[in-house]
């Protein structure tokens, strides 16, 4: 590593976010592209299931930054920012292939688990959830956990991504989708619903099994 | 049947419904004390809230991944050609 790389990591994003405002420094950007292109791979990718769309949709992102930094001020972080614009990229894409029509599909509800009255007619039976850090995360739970999330209707997962896996705030997720806040807070809640209900069943198949 | 034991002000579904705010501690203090009241006095609600909250920590994990060498190759060389 040159001397020149190494300084770089001891830089905070905002501080190379300014070396390439002020000075067009292209070793500060290729810093930042460094320290997020996997979380900016792994929104894409799961977004649009394709590893080839996904680098289209990464390289488009860091080229729109690259060229949009010079009016980038800074009220939000870097990583939010470049996740707001694969998000954006990857929805277009999206919606080209038509893929999202604008009509929501139906998600796993939970109105007939209830009696009227409000209580569980249907108990959530199982422990798992209390030992969830401490299980090994093997390549077949893996594997459901991720096409659980690839299940998940476009504009469903695009929250879950944003908001969980990159942890973006409710405004800027807003906002970055065009809709409202608790629109998103809905969709957050609804997707997470739906990823308890395809564990709660796979972890149903283990212990039957 | 029931397995609800809690005598609080909101039942279940209501809990349930309200879960996003609560775990990030975004009810009013009345609204988020009567749903404490109520975790502790049932069980069903107290396991349905751990899957919750477990689901989305281990589909974090599940997400966490590394571009594929050849594919950040093919970044870096896109961007060398067009960052001018």
């Amino acid at each position: 590593m040159s001397t020149d790389a190494a300084v770089k990591l001891l830089h905070s994003d905002d501080e190379l976010v300014a070396r390439i405002r002020d000075e067009q420094d292209r070793a500060s950007f290729e810093e930042l592209v460094r320290r997020h292109r996997n979380r900016v791979f792994a929104l894409a990718l799961r977004m649009v299931k394709n590893e080839e769309e996904a680098l289209e949709i990464v390289q488009e992102t860091f080229l729109s930054a690259w060229r949009k930094l010079p009016e980038f001020r800074g009220e939000a972080q870097f990583g939010s920012w470049v996740h707001r614009i694969a998000a954006n990229f990857a929805l277009m894409k999206l919606r080209h292939q038509k893929v999202v029509d604008g009509v929501e599909e139906p998600l796993e509800s939970l109105d007939g688990k209830f009696r009227p009255d409000g209580h569980w007619d249907v108990y959530p039976t199982g422990m798992w959830g209390r030992r969830a850090d401490d299980l090994a995360l093997d390549a077949e739970l893996r594997n459901r956990l991720i096409a659980a999330v690839e299940k998940l209707p476009d504009t469903y997962r695009a929250v879950f991504m944003l908001r969980d896996f990159d942890g973006l705030s409710y405004d800027e997720i807003a906002e970055t989708l065009q809709t409202t806040i608790p629109a998103v807070k809905s969709r957050l809640h609804r997707a997470r619903l739906a990823l308890r209900a395809d564990l709660a069943a796979y972890f149903e198949e283990k212990e039957g099994a | 049947m029931s397995h609800c034991g809690s005598h609080s002000k909101v039942n279940c579904k209501h809990c349930v419904d309200l879960l996003v705010d609560y775990l990030e501690g975004q009810l009013p203090p009345e609204q988020e004390k009567a749903l404490d009241e109520h975790f502790m006095g049932c069980p069903p609600c107290l396991d349905f809230l751990d899957q919750y909250r477990a689901s989305s920590r281990l589909s974090q994990r599940a997400l966490e991944m590394e571009i594929p060498a050849v594919l950040a190759d093919k970044l870096d060389e896109f961007l060398s050609k067009h960052c001018k």
